[in-house]
C-alpha cells in the first residue's frame, strides 16, 4: 500500500507541475501579446481598432460550451455594457490557422480582450463568465461597469 | 434579456474532489475494494447525473456543510451541458473500469480510470476542459470524425 501511495503522490506532483507549467505558459502568451505590437494582429483579423473595446471568440463546431455558454455569456456582456459599445468577432479556430497562431490559442472558447485603443488587455482559456468579461473590459479601458458588478 | 442562469460551483467542486478521492483511494487500497470504490464512484457520477438524490456530495453539500458554514455557497454561470455529458461518460468509464478489475485486467482498468481522473482533476482545480481541448486540437488537424461535429457555429448577435 505504501508504494502506491508514493506513486500516487509523485503522480500528484507531476499533474501540479503540468498545470504550473501550462499556466506559466498561458501567462507568457498574455504579456507577449500585451507587449507586441498590436497592428499586426488586426491585420491577420482583418480589422483595424475603431476606439470601442472589442472581444474575438475563438470557437469551433465542436464546441458545444460555445453554443451553450460562451455565446449567451457575451451577448449578455453586450446586452449590459450597451450593444453598438463592445465590437465582438466570433472565429472559426477551425478554419483560421493564421489567427490561431497569431493568437496562440490552445481550446475553445477562448475569449480576446481589447481595449479600445487595441491592445490585448485578457486572455481566457476556456469558458469565461460575463462578469468576468466586464471586469476585464473595465480593467484594461475607461469603460463604466454597470451596478451589481 | 434574462440573466444567465446560475450554478452552486462550491458544491460541484466538491463533488469532483471527492469523487477523486475516491478513486485515488481505491487505487492505494487495491483488491477487492478497488473495484469495489471504483463502482460506487461510477455509480454516483452516473446515477446522480440522472437522478438528484443519489448525487450524494452535492446533497451533503446542501444539507451539511453550506448551512454549518463549513464551504461558503459561491454561484456563478457556467457551462452545464458539457460538464453533463462528461460526467456520464466518466460515471461508464468507471464502472467499465469496476469491471476491468473484477475480471483480472488491472493495467487497462487504472489507464481508463486514471484517464477519467485527470479530466475531472484538471476541471475541479483550474476548470480546464480536458475534452474540449482534444476535440480543439484535432479538428485543427482535420482529424475530428464528421460524427463529433456539431452544426455550423451560431452567431452572436451583432457580432462584426
Amino acid at each position: 500500500m505504501l508504494e502506491r501511495l508514493l506513486l500516487l503522490f509523485a503522480f500528484a506532483m507531476l499533474m501540479t507541475a503540468g498545470i504550473l507549467a501550462v499556466r506559466t505558459r498561458a501567462v507568457r502568451v498574455v504579456s507577449r501579446l500585451r507587449s507586441a505590437p498590436t497592428s499586426p494582429l488586426w491585420e491577420v483579423l482583418g480589422e483595424r481598432a475603431d476606439g470601442r473595446p472589442a472581444i474575438i471568440l475563438f470557437s469551433t463546431s465542436s464546441c458545444a460550451v460555445c453554443k451553450s455558454a460562451q455565446i449567451p455569456a457575451i451577448e449578455m456582456v453586450r446586452h449590459k455594457l450597451g450593444e453598438s459599445s463592445v465590437r465582438v468577432f466570433n472565429v472559426d479556430a477551425a478554419t483560421r490557422p493564421d489567427l490561431v497562431k497569431a493568437f496562440r490559442i490552445m481550446t475553445a472558447p477562448t475569449t480576446v480582450v481589447f481595449t479600445g485603443d487595441g491592445r490585448v488587455t485578457a486572455y481566457n482559456h476556456g469558458f469565461a463568465s460575463a462578469e468576468r468579461i466586464i471586469q476585464q473590459l473595465a480593467t484594461g479601458s475607461v469603460l463604466a461597469v454597470p451596478r451589481g458588478h | 434579456m434574462t440573466d444567465l442562469p446560475t450554478y452552486d460551483i462550491t458544491a460541484r467542486k466538491a463533488h469532483q474532489w471527492a469523487m477523486v478521492a475516491l478513486v485515488a483511494s481505491a487505487f492505494a487500497i487495491g483488491g477487492t475494494a478497488a473495484a469495489v470504490l471504483l463502482a460506487i464512484a461510477g455509480t454516483v457520477m452516473l446515477l446522480g447525473r440522472f437522478w438528484w438524490p443519489a448525487d450524494i456530495v452535492r446533497q451533503l453539500v446542501w444539507r451539511v456543510i453550506e448551512p454549518a458554514g463549513i464551504l461558503p455557497r459561491h454561484e456563478a454561470h457556467e457551462d452545464r451541458e458539457t460538464r453533463r455529458l462528461a460526467r456520464a461518460l466518466g460515471g461508464a468509464i468507471w464502472l467499465s473500469s469496476a469491471g476491468l478489475l473484477v475480471v483480472n485486467l488491472p493495467f487497462v482498468g487504472w489507464a481508463f480510470a486514471f484517464a477519467i481522473g485527470i479530466m475531472v482533476a484538471l476541471d475541479a482545480s483550474v476548470d480546464f476542459c480536458t475534452l474540449c481541448f482534444v476535440c480543439v486540437q484535432l479538428e485543427h488537424r482535420g482529424l475530428l470524425p464528421g460524427l463529433l461535429r456539431h452544426a455550423p457555429g451560431r452567431r452572436i448577435a451583432g457580432e462584426a
